[in-house]
């Protein structure tokens, strides 16, 4: 009866799959997505809603912009960000170091893997310094 | 003693040859591998309990902060008492003229703990202080946290990864910062309470028995005696249940462990005085409830499952659904509706909504524990293992089993809770240790491994194979294989150096920022020689002594504790914080005017009024930098205590300077903290410089009318003033009296 007032377009609709769950790569890409958010101090931003990049003045009574508040209390928004991703990017780098001892990729893959992953880990390594050579000043183990 | 502390037990855990021996290991073999186990947790149980000991060695054994006087003050009543006065004592002396049930509102598992100890010492006639016992408990529990670590561990991973977890876990600087040796509070035992609860609970699911849900239910009954952060363990491990039903793993073993374990979990937890009926009353124990229910649904729906036809169950199955459904809905809005069932409390609900206690309730904002978390705590608190969490997590989701789902739903879950709060670190630390030891573990071995690997037959073959191939490619691949080597050597140099410099960091964390008393005050002089600053305990000595007993002391809240325990006086408001309307009355008649703060003070007969002021010492957590907060908190009793009156008339700033609101210049907490400041030139500069402020104050010179001065610490640190009588004469001023002639400003 409906016919005879609209044209009914012809869609095939099917039932959601209930039993549908993610995949492993699939769960663990989400929770490494949470854990650079929360280890980026985003609920410290949602409170104290920091700017993102800070300014100082310099000598001449000039604006710089500062990047790392120094202090371990506070954070900038994008510092705060940049420090959670050195976190995530470190535990990826090893991740796909190890990942590339047991793979069956050839082997110029394999040293491609490991050669980037150790580069991930070293750049997290030092980022993490340069930071903390800003943040806290005193810091004594400077071998790191 | 770093450098022994990284060599002994990196030895059994790079000993290869545990690998070798799977199945029937000789006799000579397991006795070797039991010495080194029993060595390798010695050291570790040692290292724990002595690189808590810093403050110990610097000052004394004394109990620091504020919670842990309220602490030693309770377990003292007890071990004096026995535990029938203690469970009816109505303490007098706290919180004038309310007082405090102490019996029902406190947890009262740290205090019973010391006495355990002091009865059983004192049996072999060891008659220990109850100072001393309560001074060194949490080191000793941190030492037994890390063997319980490593057995959590080994149930769920391997041996390896067990004795990794008790390394890390022995110095994790944020587990250090809550457990140093005079810091006597709830969580040094909780966490010691957490991981065993875990780890039973992890034996019930993997077995199912009954035996060790009662050993499971038992350790929970000491966790919640021990601290009120047990809700956390009665949310996680319903979401861990339903974790596992979601993903399939539904079984019969965890049927049993998990139903039987809710049953007499809450039943024993209800017979804590402090809990009661809140087990089946309060919304946060209602997810536990609902998943039991839960899970008895879905057990009896696969049980139908198995004895129809599937054309059959089908047609049930949605029926069964709506049904329990229906029923569950309808419970949990009768239940809310009477009000039967009480919503989230303020405390546990601004863990899910952040933004709800600054805007709800400023006492809990206020306090710097409950801060969110900046990027950088982690790594100060943390070191290697923040970047070792997701690798950790990795591993265990590459190998699901009801261990290694658990520590993940544990791990994820404590990384969020740690975001919102800083004092919640403290429950990352186990996971985080955990995660860390499996992802140290798997990585050391699969670097060596592939570093030793003896090229076997199948390889040989494979190389005489690709001999047909040509010669560019075979150079090619064993180039690669040099720079594979070479990565590996690299990282696993560097992981080892990373294990190094954690065991660094740690012990100068502990060393240099959490080990400090807070109630004694170190800086270095010019010289570099140690000034001591103990002007809290010169205080309250002399209030202990120079005053009649029962004599009531107003200070803010933060001290209330202290004073209780050294000066064992009664105070009006302390760090319990359970009446918000009092302490709004003691900001009220800290902000207020001389003459309004005096009747406040009249009515609740206070006869000494404290304050802490650190502008001579240069002492920056003092009663200013904390007065906007009193004018807040007592805001929310009177509409006319405004916080805009208090800060600067032209600008916004907070300040005591002469361009200062005029409401905080006449305040009595000004008047308190700078009464006679104005007359002191310190070391050539201007007079009435405030050190921590760093400008000289707006008002120098002017008289107090109600109070009279009674003490002074040597640096001006704690100031006690004494109320003084109404006069007989003179009828007393009403409160809106304009200003007394003795006013005195600087001009402007």
């Amino acid at each position: 009866m409906l016919e005879a007032f609209f044209r009914i377009p012809p869609i095939k609709l099917r039932q959601p799959d209930l039993t549908w769950r993610p995949s492993t790569n699939l769960v663990f890409a989400g929770m490494l997505f949470a854990f650079w958010l929360i280890t980026g101090g985003i609920v410290y931003d949602l409170i104290n809603e920091p700017p993102v990049i800070g300014t100082t003045e310099g000598p001449n009574g000039n604006r710089i912009p500062e990047g790392v508040m120094s202090g371990t209390r506070g954070q900038y928004f994008m510092e705060g960000l940049t420090g959670g991703f050195f976190y995530t990017m470190g535990g990826g780098g090893l991740i796909l170091a190890h990942h590339s001892l047991e793979a069956n990729w050839s082997s110029g893959n394999k040293c491609l893997a490991i050669g980037l992953g150790f580069s991930l880990i070293i750049l997290a390594k030092l980022g993490t310094t340069a930071f903390w050579s800003i943040k806290m000043p005193g810091y004594y183990p400077s071998m790191f | 003693l770093q450098f022994l502390y990284f060599i002994v037990p990196c030895l059994p855990i790079l000993d290869l040859k545990m690998d070798h021996y799977e199945g029937a290991v000789s006799q000579h073999e397991e006795e070797r591998q039991a010495m080194w186990r029993i060595i390798t947790l010695g050291v570790i149980f040692f290292v724990a309990v002595v690189v808590r000991l810093f403050s110990v060695l610097r000052f004394e054994a004394i109990i620091h902060e504020f919670d842990p006087w309220f602490n030693y003050r309770t377990s003292d009543y007890l071990v004096e008492h026995g535990i029938y006065d203690f469970y009816n004592w109505f303490d007098v002396d706290v919180w004038y003229p309310l007082g405090r049930i102490v019996g029902g509102t406190i947890y009262p598992g740290l205090m019973v703990t010391s006495m355990i100890f002091s009865r059983v010492l004192a049996l072999v006639n060891f008659h220990v202080e109850t100072r001393l016992i309560c001074v060194f408990l949490a080191p000793i529990f941190a030492g037994n946290t890390s063997l319980i670590t490593y057995w959590f561990t080994k149930e769920i991973w391997s041996e390896r990864a067990g004795l990794l977890a008790a390394f890390f876990i022995a110095i994790v600087p944020s587990y250090i910062s809550r457990s140093v040796a005079g810091s006597y509070d709830n969580e040094g035992i909780a966490i010691f309470a957490l991981v065993a609860v875990f780890a039973t609970f992890i034996k019930c699911v993997k077995t199912g028995s009954l035996k060790w849900v009662f050993i499971s239910v038992l350790t929970y009954y000491y966790m919640v005696n021990a601290w009120g952060g047990y809700i956390f363990i009665i949310n996680l491990l319903p979401l861990y249940t339903l974790v596992m039903l979601f993903i399939g793993r539904y079984s019969l073993k965890l049927h049993v462990a998990y139903s039987s374990w809710y049953v007499l979990a809450t039943l024993i937890c209800m017979q804590i005085h402090f809990v009661g009926f809140q087990a089946v009353q309060t919304g946060e124990h209602m997810a536990a409830a609902g998943t039991f229910f839960l899970l008895q649904a879905y057990g009896f729906i696969n049980f139908v499952r198995k004895h129809l036809d599937p054309a059959m169950f089908k047609e049930l199955l949605s029926t069964l659904m709506i049904g329990f459904g229906t029923v569950g809905v309808a419970a949990a809005i009768i239940g809310s509706a009477t009000g039967y069932i009480a919503p989230w409390t303020g405390r546990f609900w601004t863990l899910l909504d952040p933004t709800y206690a600054k805007i709800h309730i400023p006492i809990i904002a206020s306090v710097s524990e409950h801060q969110p978390t900046a990027w950088s705590s982690y790594f100060f608190d943390f070191h290697m293992l923040a970047y070792l969490i997701p690798v950790g997590v990795w591993f265990c989701m590459n190998r699901p089993n009801e261990g290694t789902i658990f520590i993940t739903v544990y791990g994820m879950s404590t990384v969020y809770f740690s975001g919102v709060m800083v004092r919640l670190m403290l429950v990352l630390a186990p996971a985080a240790c955990v995660l860390g030891a499996i992802a140290t573990s798997e990585l050391l071995l699969g670097f060596i491994k592939s570093l030793t690997k003896e090229k076997d037959a199948t390889e040989i073959k494979k190389e005489s194979k690709k001999k047909g191939k040509a010669a560019a490619q075979l150079d090619q691949a064993a180039s690669n294989d040099k720079i594979n080597t070479g990565f590996q050597w690299a990282i696993l140099v560097g992981l080892i150096w990373t294990i190094l410099t954690y065991v660094m960091h740690s012990t100068w964390a502990a060393s240099e920022a959490y080990s400090s008393p807070s109630i004694i005050l170190a800086a270095r002089g010019h010289n570099g020689e140690r000034i001591i600053f103990d002007d809290f305990r010169e205080a309250y000595q002399w209030l202990r002594v120079n005053t009649e007993r029962d004599a009531k002391i107003m200070s803010w809240w933060d001290y209330g504790y202290q004073i209780t325990g050294m000066s064992n006086r009664t105070v009006l408001v302390d760090n319990n914080t359970w009446n918000n309307t009092h302490i709004a009355t003691v900001g009220k008649a800290m902000a207020s005017k001389e003459d309004v703060s005096y009747q406040i003070m009249k009515k609740m007969d206070v006869e000494f009024a404290l304050v802490i002021f650190g502008g001579m010492a240069g002492y920056s957590s003092d009663d200013i930098n904390k007065f906007l907060w009193m004018v807040r908190i007592g805001g929310t009793l009177d509409n006319d205590i405004k916080e805009a009156d208090y800060l600067s008339p032209g600008g916004r700033d907070y300040t005591v300077s002469q361009s200062g609101g005029a409401a905080m210049l006449d305040s009595l907490m000004y008047k308190m903290c700078y009464y006679r400041f104005g007359e002191d030139k310190i070391e050539g500069g201007p007079s009435g410089y405030d050190r921590v402020r760093n400008y000289e104050i707006g008002r120098k010179k002017f008289n107090l009318e109600y109070i009279d001065e009674a003490f002074t610490t040597e640096h001006w640190i704690v100031r006690i003033y004494r109320v003084k009588k109404e006069q007989n004469r003179k009828p007393t001023p009403p409160p809106n009296v304009p200003l007394i002639p003795s006013f005195e400003t600087a001009p402007k």
